[in-house]
């Protein structure tokens, strides 16, 4: 219930902060350009877009927030009323994986003319989406100013993005099935190709399990860095 | 209005900023990267899908030009908004520097690098001829890119949130830059009234003087936009 | 309602002891002031009580129950008002309030009540970040108290505000209390202190040398002395008298016939004397 309460915190902050309207605008001119490619070239951009932007934009974006709550000092009072930590990271993650889940489906809906299995893409988003968003908040943990966040975000960029290569074929690449990145990219590929039962079944239990323990993860750095100050028990 | 002992601390302050080396080595990176996609990656294309980029390596460098002042513009408009966001900016203002010898410091940095990173990129690239003097031209223009990116972002985002809320957005300026390869006139209509745009197109037809005189005014008109943009703002809220 | 005993707590950083062993005891219904110079222990302490640090020793026992053992849901019971107003900018007032109020189980005092208590109410559909500090720090003190908490920790409820706003907090801490509430103040102002607290506690340098009633620290340490100042050739001059033999003075009564009187005041010591006397240190 709480939860709920700060998910409406949190889509109020980022409707003032203009998020929306911008991404309006970028998923228009997405849309204008996969228009303007050969069908062929569209059929593989489309996916790749969707990843690349709206199932990564937690990454991107709770930085900024986060950090703009330490300086505001909202942070700080958040941490003395009854919101749980764990409540705390969860509508962020929440609201900005409704942002990542909004934009796919619309640049699919509009640019795709072939029929798109709706239920995988949304689900290849929400856990990419928050696969990122978590390596966002572990990355903000550290970081002051919005320059600090982009050079402490280049290795989580790498844990996240570079297995994601492992979708060319080679072998033993099925061991990188354990990031969550890789396994949002292969659903959402799924969801445009076709994918087996089985696949998915894997995927989606193997992101959910990663995404847990990461989840976990987080919440106890975060504990122990924003709400006690670094200072252990 | 430039002073050389600030200059000096802003200097010391990136070198003891690990973040700032960083940056300032991400172009030459940058560079490399396309400089390996373009040898190793487009014949792979080519034999692939009988698409050949060759065709399009003046739109390739000038994607990978733009990239630069671009980036530095909003890492030094970042940098300005997490000052102001600290209260430095406030600070400086009432020194003797005052707020428009802050800003002019702070952007003469991404002005002079993206200069030098013009030349160093077309080297590195070495894909397509650009005569010296347009190159120079380019460079500065680049320059001038860098401040505008600089100062519009700092003046529209008055937070740090919506720094990159907008920096995600000016991604579009890129796009806009290269719009002619979607052939759309009114695209490249909307393209042509950015700066961006006209780098792209000199890049690609570097000997045409009309060219040069137009993409020269259209810099200059937007630094004068942005220059008093930037003053009414700061003279209206603070 | 809140007992410490022992308390000491270190900064894994420092290794430095920041409170070293400190004991007092805050009734419910009391208003606790808290008072030091900076970097003497205060915030520490509020934030060990608060449950923002960890790994003290000793005991702090809050409403029954070791500090350490409580959950969350302790923060139902209770109401924190930092020195620095951390309010959303963007949010107008009641949206701040709001939010921040839905986190809780207890429904919200009426708000607009509590916005008109402050004189908030007319700016209540304005953003925050064109506040001025006083209206922030304002708004920050009645979100500590919308869902009327047990304990109330303010750090410096007064500063930034003009006396007519600061008298309407101060006024406003005093119902609390009367409303059976109880209130950790930490402050260096040493005239709030004395308006309002039931008793203060000095800290100096992580220990707490003394804990009394203001009015008894007065009597004890005050100097208990009569000043006259007079006019005498042109020249102003003063000279003091011992309080408890006034009654039989010549030399007091002499100068009341004789002179031309200025001012006369009793010399009790403030709190910020005391302070000074005690502990050595200057309030800053």
């Amino acid at each position: 219930m709480r939860t709920i309460k700060a998910l409406k915190a949190d889509v109020l902050f980022q409707l003032k902060q203009g998020f929306y309207i911008v991404y309006i605008v970028l998923i228009l001119i997405y849309m204008l350009i996969i228009s303007q490619l050969p069908s062929d070239a569209s059929k593989i951009a489309i996916p790749l877009i969707i990843f690349g932007d709206p199932s990564i934009v937690g990454f991107f974006f709770i930085g900024g927030i986060v950090m703009l709550e330490k300086i505001q000092g909202v942070l700080q009072y958040i941490v003395v009323t009854p919101l749980r930590i764990r409540e705390y990271l969860l509508s962020k993650i929440i609201s900005l994986s409704i942002l990542g889940e909004i934009a796919g489906i619309i640049i699919g809906a509009t640019t795709y003319r072939e029929s798109i299995n709706w239920l995988l893409l949304m689900v290849g988003i929400l856990i990419s989406s928050v696969f990122f968003t978590l390596l966002g908040f572990l990355t903000v943990t550290r970081s002051d100013s919005v320059n600090e966040y982009f050079i402490d975000m280049i290795p989580y960029m790498f844990i996240g993005i570079l297995p994601c290569f492992s979708l060319i074929d080679f072998p033993y690449n099925w061991l990188f099935n354990i990031f969550p990145s890789v396994l949002g990219l292969r659903l959402i590929f799924g969801a445009f190709y076709g994918i087996s039962a089985a696949n998915v079944s894997f995927f989606i239990i193997s992101g959910i399990i990663t995404n847990i323990l990461l989840f976990n993860y987080t919440e106890n750095v975060f504990e122990n860095r924003i709400v006690y100050g670094g200072e252990s028990k | 209005m430039i002073s050389t002992t600030s200059l000096k601390a802003d200097f010391k302050m990136m070198i003891r900023e690990p973040l700032l080396i960083l940056f300032m080595f991400i172009p030459i990176f940058i560079f490399v990267v396309f400089k390996l996609l373009i040898v190793f990656f487009v014949p792979v294309l080519y034999n692939m899908t009988g698409f050949n980029l060759e065709n399009y390596y003046g739109y390739v460098l000038s994607a990978s030009l733009l990239f630069t002042p671009n980036m530095l513009g909003a890492v030094v408009a970042f940098l300005m908004i997490d000052e102001r966001d600290a209260k430095i900016y406030e600070l400086m203002s009432v020194t003797p520097l005052g707020s428009v010898g802050y800003i002019c410091n702070r952007l003469v940095i991404p002005f002079i690098l993206s200069i030098i990173y013009t030349f160093i990129g077309y080297y590195i690239l070495n894909i397509f001829y650009i005569p010296t003097f347009t190159l120079a031209l380019i460079s500065i223009l680049l320059g001038i890119d860098s401040i505008i990116i600089g100062l519009l972002l700092f003046t529209v985002a008055d937070d740090k949130v919506k720094g990159l809320t907008y920096a995600k957005g000016f991604g579009v300026f890129t796009i806009l830059a290269l719009i002619d390869l979607l052939k759309l006139p009114w695209a490249s209509f909307l393209g042509a009234l950015l700066p961006f745009y006209w780098v792209t197109r000199l890049v690609n037809d570097s000997s045409n003087i009309i060219l040069v005189l137009k993409s020269v005014v259209i810099h200059g008109l937007w630094l004068f936009i942005i220059i008093n943009f930037c003053r009414k703002s700061n003279t209206n809220s603070k | 309602m809140i007992r410490v005993s022992e308390m000491d707590f270190t900064y894994e950083k420092s290794k430095k002891k920041a409170i070293k062993g400190i004991n007092f005891n805050i009734e419910k219904g009391e208003i606790f002031g808290f008072l030091g110079p900076s970097g003497a222990g205060k915030t520490t302490t509020q934030r060990i009580l608060i449950g923002l640090l960890r790994g003290y020793q000793g005991s702090v026992e809050i409403m029954g129950k070791e500090r350490r053992m409580l959950s969350k849901d302790f923060f139902e019971n209770i109401g924190v008002a930092f020195d620095f107003p951390n309010l959303y900018q963007k949010l107008t007032a009641i949206e701040n309030l709001k939010l921040i109020g839905s986190y809780y189980k207890n429904n919200c005092l009426n708000i607009d009540e509590l916005l008109e208590r402050v004189g908030l109410l007319g700016d209540k559909d304005k953003k925050v970040e064109g506040f001025s500090k006083g209206m922030k720090m304002r708004l920050n003190f009645i979100r500590s108290i919308m869902h009327d908490p047990e304990i109330l920790f303010f750090d410096e409820p007064t500063s930034g505000l003009d006396p007519i706003n600061a008298k309407i907090v101060k006024d406003m801490i005093v119902e609390l209390k009367e409303r059976g509430k109880t209130v950790f103040l930490t402050t260096h102002n040493m005239t709030v202190a004395e308006q309002l607290c039931d008793r203060v506690a000095f800290i100096v340098d992580g220990g707490i040398p003394v804990i009394d009633r203001p009015d008894n620290l007065k009597l004890k340490y005050g100097k208990h002395t009569v000043k006259v100042k007079y006019v005498e050739n042109n020249v102003l001059k003063k000279e003091e008298f011992p309080m408890d033999s006034i009654s039989h003075n010549s030399n007091f009564f002499q100068i009341l016939k004789s002179k031309n009187i200025k001012t006369i005041h009793s010399q009790e010591a403030t709190l910020e004397d005391i302070f000074i006397k005690l502990t050595g240190r200057e309030l800053l």
